[in-house]
């Protein structure tokens, strides 16, 4: 029997969260397909559980990551129980409760602001905070002038800024 | 706005993430002192560099082709009992893993009526399947005593290195039924074999080695 709202559902649930929630799975799992697995089954389980999604206890994604956190925990489980030899992280190291969703969701959105850049903003913001830059040098390196630099950090702030407003990271 | 607003207007980024020049930086400051406009956008983008430092430089962001097989995934087991679907997965990973290479899905959409399995070659029980595909042609299925076999006529199918047809029983299990390499415009002529019986076929599946967006939808 097909469900006739499981495709769009699914499909709009993983176009907004699926490399998130990827991101997080390959963290914990050192066999990529195990990874794969748990995040389709979380997919299937926020749609089944779709309708008891409460926007009022928080945002979506954080919703899912509380599922992708159990589908992670029975994975582990069932792993142990078939006595497989998956190189997967040790439950006890790996706790699977993770401390603060909330900040897990918060990091997983800025990325996703990062990603939204255009590749010269981008380019411009990881130059200058993640390799330190100043803004002549990011100029010298690029042959464009300092001003140029400027204002592509300036944009790609404002433009993060937004995204992340958005998404109530920030206000 | 002070009167040289606009020689500084847009350095509360740079100034913000650390990446003025010392003496830029000095003379950027002593401008902030009396610049409400750079105040509030040195304020807007204040909490940035300790968002910043939560997540790593990121890569060029590229289409991930995991995400795709895992949406398909996801979708097909929320067509099927999802418990069922836990052994399958377990013998489409031994194929994937035999074929050394990705997967990629082709859900050809279908629908018939059922096909009562006399264990007859009687070509009047053939039962041509309805699709919609970028590919075009037939598929058709007939019940054998052995089980269930299914002729692709196909052109048209994306190119990949490698095939693999597939029917999937109303348990959910897959079964292989006929591989083949990639032939000149997508055409496929092939007959597949499946160990089922064919009143038990719910869906055909082709998939290759490339893991790409499934072109069509199926379903009973």
């Amino acid at each position: 029997m097909i469900d006739s709202t499981a495709r769009p559902i699914i499909e709009s649930l993983s176009r907004d969260h699926s490399a998130s929630l990827l991101a997080w799975s390959r963290g914990r799992f050192s066999d990529p397909r195990d990874a794969e697995e748990v995040v389709a089954d979380t997919l299937v389980r926020a749609w089944r559980h779709f309708d008891q999604y409460d926007p009022t206890r928080g945002t979506e994604r954080a919703w899912l990551f509380g599922i992708a956190r159990n589908a992670a925990a029975d994975h582990h489980r069932k792993a142990k129980r078939h006595l497989r030899s998956l190189p997967v992280a040790d439950p006890a190291d790996d706790p699977i409760d993770d401390p603060d969703i909330d900040r897990l969701v918060e990091s997983s959105y800025v990325s996703d602001a990062l990603g939204a850049l255009s590749d010269e903003h981008r380019a411009a913001v990881i130059d200058a905070y993640y390799n330190g830059r100043t803004t002549t040098q990011i100029a010298r390196n690029q042959h464009i002038p300092p001003g140029t630099v400027k204002s592509r950090l300036y944009y790609a702030l404002k433009a993060m800024r937004g995204h992340l407003e958005e998404r109530g990271v920030l206000q | 706005m002070t009167e040289n607003h606009d020689q500084f207007r847009d350095w509360a980024a740079a100034y913000v993430l650390g990446a003025l020049d010392p003496v830029e930086r000095i003379d950027y400051e002593r401008h902030l002192r009396a610049c409400a406009q750079c105040q509030t956008d040195v304020g807007e983008f204040a909490a940035l560099p300790g968002l910043l430092a939560q997540v790593g430089p990121p890569g060029k962001p590229e289409d991930d082709p995991a995400k795709g097989r895992i949406t398909q995934l996801a979708i097909a087991r929320a067509n099927h009992d999802y418990g069922r679907l836990s052994a399958n997965m377990r013998r489409w990973r031994l194929a994937a893993v035999a074929a050394a290479a990705a997967v990629i899905v082709l859900i050809v959409a279908f629908g018939w009526t059922a096909v009562t399995n006399g264990g007859s070659n009687d070509d009047s029980e053939r039962t041509e399947l309805a699709f919609d595909a970028a590919a075009t042609g037939t598929i058709a299925i007939d019940g054998r005593l052995w089980g269930t076999n299914i002729e692709v006529n196909l052109t048209g199918l994306p190119q990949r290195d490698a095939y693999q047809l597939w029917a999937v029983d109303e348990s959910g299990t897959w079964i292989v039924a006929a591989t083949w390499t990639s032939t000149p415009g997508g055409r496929a002529k092939v007959t597949g074999a499946a160990a089922v019986d064919v009143g038990a076929v719910t869906r055909v599946m082709i998939t290759s080695t490339d893991r790409e967006d499934v072109l069509v939808d199926a379903g009973p």
